[in-house]
């Protein structure tokens, strides 16, 4: 899979440390680059805070975003990639536990690319996670670097 | 299919009119005060003006009535006066002459006798006035003939028909006025002396001879403006009632109307209080799906972990419990997530439609079927049950009622569901019957309550939501929900659509 990485976005340390076991176990954990906060995302992504000078022409394959996050929640988090031509075509999964369809719309009306409800059964969250990282990762051609929309 | 597409064309019809009735009506709600107003003037109007016509014809009818006895009378009268005493003196030299006042002796003539009586009763005062005209006047008198357009047509009205007397209210001399004419008809004891005298202008009368017109006329003014001044006092009366009335009306109307406004700010504050209390129930709900699950996949998460990396130091009985760990988490995930349907099952907004429940019922078998391929059920679909609801929560509705009975037949090897409906006199009466395990009417009212169960879950799963989620439905439909069954022969489950 080269150098394609997955940035995960969670704050609970159990649901981190479950994905990436659940990433380790499916052998798509090379790179992983966790952020626990909105804000700490925005600023990786826009090499801003403690990521000042990161190359920004090094992104993630893929986005895996929490809704209920502290600082900036998910859609707002999302709102701000969609709006900046760096970031405008990322992937974005958001992993969630909430079935609301109020968040879904909203999630989809903003650009998101995958809605995922994390479940709560260990297993089919496992077969989740592997299915989102082959789909993303492997399967899926994302636009040449560079090429984003103006 | 045919009665059933009828009955929901003639509920259309019914929706349709009685949208055209409530819209006719506004304006009546709207200005209860002023229409009523209306509505009582233009009742007095018409009521007065029956009074004011009634009047009339009584004050007529009355002066009709005196005068045709006054008529009689003055004929009479002078018929008496002609057979007793002309009659009498006739041959014994006296004379009988129009100018009987200045000839010693003489007595006048009936007629004169007649025109002097109709002179006195003028002079009583009364306006009443009494005259006689004929087309053959005698050469003295100087307005013996027609003098006016009533007159002429007494005269030819009485010469083609005697018997009937003719009178006319017409205005005379200035006054509303009765006019009265009777025929002066030639008696056997007149005809000698008529046909005899020299200065008789005609010498061939015969009995029945229409000689000439007795006419009265009687003024009708004073009677007239008195009934009409009785009747301004009526109209006083009538006006001032009905102000009191409508006073009284305007009073209550108004009281009303407060009451309204005051149960209507009422309605608004409960209303208010209702949706933040829906308000709270939906953040609850959304921190229960949020926050409660992160826990439940850690408990679960974490289990699986250690029977992963650490089964090495787990005999079969910590392998056992962290299953029933894990068996437990999924239990709790199901809960919340039943619970979570179950209210926005309540939350959704209704989208009512015409609905086909017969289609949607046997969609909901063919997915049980087809999840469980190798269950054998005989299901029995009434065809055609057309109602008016939201498709989608009616489908949760039949999904969790042949659900049921899919679940419970599975013990059977012949398995029985059918779903129907019955037309009763207030409600047509749907129903879901089965031959499963039914249950015990004793436990009948715990059956629609959420997370109550009557049967073990190792004998048949679920979270006990199901039912609750159809009565909220139904009662959300604004229809009714009940059951009936036994244990080991089934059960049935009613409803009703309003």
């Amino acid at each position: 899979m080269g150098n394609k990485f997955i940035l995960l976005v969670e704050d609970n340390p159990d649901d981190e440390a479950l994905t990436l076991r659940a990433l380790k176990q499916n052998h798509i954990d090379n790179g992983v680059v966790v952020t626990r906060d909105g804000a700490e995302a925005l600023d990786y992504l826009f090499g801003k805070g403690k990521y000042a000078g990161r190359d920004l022409n090094t992104m993630p394959a893929l986005i895996l975003l929490d809704l209920k996050l502290p600082k900036v929640d998910g859609l707002e988090v999302l709102k701000q990639l969609r709006a900046d031509p760096l970031t405008a075509l990322l992937p974005v999964a958001i992993l969630t536990s909430s079935s609301e369809e109020h968040d879904l719309i909203t999630g989809y009306k903003l650009g998101l690319n995958s809605y995922i409800l994390k479940p709560v059964d260990f297993d089919q969250f496992t077969e989740a996670v592997r299915n989102l990282g082959i789909y993303w990762l492997a399967i899926n051609q994302t636009p040449p670097r560079g090429r984003c929309a103006k | 299919m045919r009665s059933a597409n009828v009955s929901v064309i003639s509920t259309d019809r019914r929706h349709r009119v009685n949208r055209f009735w409530a819209a006719c009506l506004l304006p009546l709600y709207k200005h209860t005060i002023l229409v009523l107003s209306l509505i009582f003037c233009s009742g007095t109007l018409l009521a007065l003006w029956y009074l004011s016509h009634a009047t009339t014809t009584l004050v007529q009818s009355a002066a009709l009535q005196g005068i045709t006895m006054h008529a009689e009378s003055l004929m009479e009268l002078r018929s008496l006066y002609t057979s007793e005493v002309v009659d009498r003196v006739n041959g014994h030299s006296i004379e009988v002459t129009h100018d009987y006042l200045n000839k010693s002796g003489a007595i006048p003539l009936p007629a004169t006798f007649s025109m002097e009586l109709g002179r006195r009763i003028s002079l009583l005062g009364s306006g009443m006035v009494v005259r006689l005209y004929s087309n053959y006047p005698f050469p003295w008198r100087k307005d013996g003939g027609a003098h006016d357009d009533f007159e002429q047509q007494a005269l030819a009205a009485l010469q083609a028909n005697p018997q009937q007397p003719y009178y006319r209210f017409e205005e005379f001399q200035g006054r509303a006025s009765l006019r009265y004419a009777t025929a002066d008809v030639m008696h056997a004891e007149c005809i000698s002396c008529h046909n005899t005298r020299p200065d008789s202008p005609k010498h061939d009368w015969k009995v029945g001879d229409v000689r000439g017109v007795l006419e009265i006329i009687r003024p009708l003014d004073s009677v007239v403006a008195q009934s009409h001044a009785d009747l301004r006092d009526v109209f006083i009366l009538f006006g001032a009632l009905l102000a009191l009335g409508l006073g009284a009306l305007a009073l209550v109307i108004t009281r009303l109307r407060r009451v309204s406004v005051e149960l209507e700010e009422q309605v608004i504050q409960r209303t208010a209080q209702l949706a933040a209390a829906n308000q709270e129930l939906e953040a609850f709900s959304y921190s229960v799906s949020h926050d409660l699950r992160a826990p439940l996949r850690s408990i679960d998460g974490f289990s699986r972990a250690l029977l992963d990396d650490y089964s090495a130091h787990l005999d079969e009985t910590g392998k056992d419990y962290l299953q029933r760990v894990r068996a437990a988490t999924q239990r709790m995930g199901q809960l919340i997530d039943d619970m979570l349907k179950l209210s926005r099952v309540t939350r959704s907004e209704m989208n009512f439609k015409t609905v086909n429940l017969s289609v949607l019922a046997q969609t909901v078998v063919d997915e049980l079927q087809h999840i469980q391929p190798e269950r054998n059920v005989e299901f029995i679909c009434t065809p055609g049950m057309l109602v008016r609801g939201d498709a989608h929560l009616l489908k949760v509705a039949l999904e969790n009622l042949l659900g049921n009975a899919w679940k419970f037949t599975s013990k059977r090897e012949q398995a029985h569901i059918e779903i129907g409906v019955t037309h009763q006199v207030e409600a047509s009466v749907y129903f879901v019957r089965d031959n499963g395990a039914g249950f015990d009417m004793a436990y009948v009212s715990k059956l629609f309550s959420a997370f109550q169960r009557l049967h073990a879950m190792t004998e048949f799963p679920g979270t006990g939501i199901g039912l609750a989620t159809v009565q909220r439905i139904i009662h959300r439909h604004g229809g009714r929900v009940w059951a009936e069954g036994e244990p080991d022969k089934g059960s049935t489950f009613y409803f009703t659509l309003p």
